[in-house]
């Protein structure tokens, strides 16, 4: 007697999910796709070009050291190319000019060299598997340090010019109607492709160090969020100048969202960063005001002319102002970097959002974040020693 | 419901229990046995006695492979041609009764025990560790509680659910009857809270006037395994090698059940053994009797099964337990897989992606125990938690560099396994214990 059934399921005939190194790179890139998309909305060709040459110039300087030794051989393209994807979305659209820079450098080399660069840290930092260091921070900080005024936001392109504008024909729109009208209801009102203004990030950081100059000798916590600061929409759209792919802080969150969907990236890590480093920017130091010196306070929240409504706008607006997001939701979980044990990304994650709050407010908005983390990330093979699992049986 | 298979022309019987060195006293060659009757000449008591599955002539000593890596001494037994005698082990009894006969009812525990030994009564799977050592720590211990496992490790291949809707009878008796040996105050059956309507209502009458209860629970792979589902059930922590006893449980599952019951019902010993057969290649599933003894290849060309290019599986895929055509089957793994053969795959580094520590059912930290195999590191990966390893293989299924970290953890538990087996005895030893009746070598 022949007694068969037919199984619809487990036809696969490989033990293994079939998803491979490859595989889970591209599945990253998936989630990437919406800032990626939102940064070339909000800066154009020029973005897309950029963020090309970015992953081209690392594609061929991988395919060349992957020829040098056995650990040429363990870089692999999927991880480079993921890698260098991050790196181009936190570069700003302008570097692509042929105009020269102020100490007479020229922009444009600055992505290919970028790429070529992240190349040799992954081959230094020994390729897949071996790397401790998240090659995209080491470049972006060596850039920071090198090219720092190059790397400084300009511009983003009128709603009405999305993609097809180029975001270096430029001109400064009427102060008081950029802080007034959010970016996406603002009528465009010359023929150039782009509104030029400073990035919020600049504002806040001339202020959190006291280095602002009030017009009027005088500037509160409240004055600034109200007279300087852009509409806070336009952080969270991506209406205001800033790199790529962190501009557009809902499109970040979208792709962060999307990470943990999939099951690529630990919820509990954005999570944690984002809170504890909110929590510290409510708590750390700040200057109230700023007259002939700046009063610092800590909890600004107690602080009588403060309170909590401007205390908390004060920490959305850092919050959305720098790469905070993007840092949480993209590098912070990056395998590379976070402990592999639960308990230990936990401390990792906080530890990485009290240093970037801490960051954010004395050092840079625009590259606090991204320096908080590599500082974090040095913890993190010490506290996979300290965290062992534990286990269920 | 389960065919029967056809006897193989010659069956290899497992010798079970044996320790390492230690060859059974086979019967001498050319004798012919009768089924059931031992093919070996008086086992210990920690021996379980090897039955001849049918009429046939002792072939002479042999060896059974019960894994591709698990070799046993066994007794090489040619079946006599025709029909197999006593075929009601592959049928339905009716009206079986649901206790022991009255004359058997004053029958001590261990005397129980000794009789589940002599006929031949034998699990030891991953889904059901091994019956008779339980048995016996339940005499040292107290048990208050026996479980019989009814979840099947892949639901879509449900021998046990299987076996349990078939004979529910048997399977309620033997359950009942060990909690009744071993005054055990609950007796439990976890089925799977998906099984089907009918599958439930043959269960609930089967159970009807016995102090078995049902317990539903969901099927998600591995919780059929022993540790995780009295965790599930009595949040008691069972350490890999550690029996169930020593947490005051004896756990069987329906295959074993079966067994125990036909030998408390009906004093009939275990010359079959239930087989599910998944053939991943052409998808289709076969379910059998099959002859203890007989050789995997014998019975998958019974049922029009290619062997040859392909590669097996015992229990599940994922647990990597490679079989081969010699096997046996008896009370080990009663299922089986045949798929395509694996491609070696080279395996990328490890990118700390920690899919492996995240699908890890019980919060262990593979990648980390591959490393401490690879560095021969035993502390380590004790605290990566190497013990609490249940090698359900789902850190491996899951990484996409595919690396071996169920290799690493069976690697390493071979080390320490050989680490403490002392050395093997002296052949002058073993030809002391060398049958005199059998042809010298």
């Amino acid at each position: 007697m022949t007694q068969a059934l037919q199984r619809p399921a487990l036809l696969a005939p490989l033990p293994h999910s079939g998803v491979t190194v490859a595989e889970f790179y591209s599945m990253h890139f998936l989630g990437a796709v919406f800032p990626l998309t939102a940064g070339m909305l909000l800066y154009g060709w020029r973005a897309a070009l950029l963020i090309g040459a970015v992953i081209i110039s690392t594609s061929v300087t991988i395919f060349v050291w992957r020829q040098i030794g056995p650990r040429g051989r363990q870089v692999r393209y999927s991880q480079g190319l993921w890698l260098a994807l991050l790196l181009g979305l936190m570069l700003p659209a302008q570097l692509l000019s042929a105009a020269r820079g102020p100490s007479g450098e020229l922009p444009w080399l600055v992505p290919i060299g970028a790429g070529m660069m992240l190349a040799i840290f992954l081959w230094l930092l020994g390729g897949l598997g071996a790397v401790r260091i998240h090659p995209v921070l080491i470049t972006y900080l060596l850039l920071v340090a090198l090219f720092g005024d190059l790397l400084l936001s300009r511009s983003v392109l009128s709603r009405d010019r999305l993609f097809f504008g180029d975001v270096l024909r430029s001109g400064t729109p009427d102060r008081s109607m950029v802080r007034e009208d959010p970016w996406i209801s603002r009528k465009h009102t010359s023929d150039l492709d782009a509104e030029r203004s400073e990035s919020a990030s600049d504002v806040l950081i001339r202020y959190t160090m006291g280095r602002e100059k009030p017009p009027r000798g005088y500037l509160s916590l409240q004055g600034l969020l109200r007279d300087e600061m852009p509409p806070l929409e336009d952080l969270i759209l991506g209406g205001r100048p800033g790199p790529i792919g962190t501009s557009s802080v809902i499109a970040v969150i979208v792709g962060g969202l999307f990470l943990m969907y999939r099951g690529l990236i630990d919820f509990r890590i954005p999570l944690i960063v984002i809170g504890v480093m909110y929590t510290a920017l409510l708590i750390l130091p700040i200057p109230t005001v700023i007259a002939e010196r700046a009063q610092w306070h800590w909890f600004a929240i107690r602080v009588h002319e403060i309170g909590w409504p401007t205390a908390i706008t004060f920490a959305n607006y850092e919050m959305m102002a720098g790469p905070a997001p993007f840092v949480a939701f993209f590098l912070a979980t990056a395998p590379v970097m976070r402990p592999m044990a639960r308990r230990a990304r936990g401390i990792y994650a906080a530890v990485a959002g009290i240093l970037a709050a801490v960051l954010q407010l004395y050092v840079s908005v625009g590259y606090g974040p991204y320096l908080a983390l590599l500082l974090a990330s040095l913890l993190a093979p010490t506290l996979d020693t300290w965290f062992r699992p534990r286990p269920l049986v | 419901m389960f065919g029967a298979a056809n006897f193989p022309r010659r069956v290899w019987v497992p010798c079970i229990g044996y320790p390492h060195g230690e060859t059974p006293l086979i019967k001498p060659a050319g004798l012919a046995v009768s089924r059931g009757q031992p093919l070996v000449y008086r086992p210990s008591p920690q021996w379980h006695a090897a039955l001849a599955p049918a009429n046939g002539v002792i072939v002479g000593p042999g060896s059974a492979w019960l894994t591709a890596t698990h070799e046993v001494p066994a007794v090489a037994f040619d079946v006599d041609p025709g029909p197999a005698e006593g075929s009601s082990t592959t049928g339905v009894v009716a009206n079986p009764p649901s206790a022991p006969p009255a004359s058997r009812r004053d029958l001590p525990f261990s005397g129980w025990i000794d009789r589940l030994r002599n006929l031949g009564v034998w699990a030891d799977r991953w889904t059901s560790p091994d019956l008779l050592a339980q048995l016996h720590a339940c005499l040292r211990r107290p048990i208050d509680t026996v479980v019989c496992n009814i979840l099947d490790v892949d639901p879509a291949l449900p021998l046990q659910a299987m076996v349990a809707g078939q004979w529910p009878a048997e399977v309620m008796a033997g359950v009942a009857t060990f909690a009744s040996l071993t005054g055990a105050g609950r007796a439990w059956l976890a089925v799977s809270s998906s099984i089907d309507e009918s599958a439930w209502t043959t269960l609930r009458s089967a159970l009807s006037g016995t102090d078995v209860r049902l317990v539903p629970l969901r099927n998600d792979f591995p919780r059929a395994n022993p540790g995780l589902l009295m965790r599930e059930l009595s949040d008691r922590p069972l350490r890999p090698g550690q029996l169930p006893p020593e947490q005051g449980v004896l756990m069987l599952d329906a295959a074993a059940a079966l067994a125990a019951g036909r030998c408390f019902l009906h004093d009939e010993p275990m010359l079959t053994a239930p087989l599910a057969v998944f053939d991943q290649i052409t998808g289709r599933a076969y379910f059998r009797t099959v002859p203890v003894g007989a050789k995997l290849r014998d019975v998958l060309t019974d049922i029009d099964v290619e062997t040859f290019g392909a590669r097996l599986f015992a229990g599940t895929p994922l647990r990597q337990e490679l079989l081969n055509g010699d096997c046996v089957v008896g009370g080990g793994e009663l299922t089986i897989y045949r798929s395509t053969r694996i491609p070696d795959t080279n395996p990328d580094s490890c990118i700390r992606c920690a899919w492996c520590v995240e699908a890890c059912p019980v919060n262990i930290q593979p990648a980390g125990i591959l490393e401490a195999a690879q560095r021969e590191d035993p502390q380590l990966a004790h605290e990566y938690g190497l013990e609490a390893c249940i090698e359900c293989g789902i850190c491996a299924y899951v990484c996409p560099s595919h690396l071996p970290l169920l290799e690493g953890v069976r690697t390493l538990r071979r080390s320490q396994r050989n680490a403490r087996t002392p050395p093997p005895e002296k052949d002058a030893r073993k030809e002391t214990r060398r049958n005199p009746e059998l042809p010298e070598p």
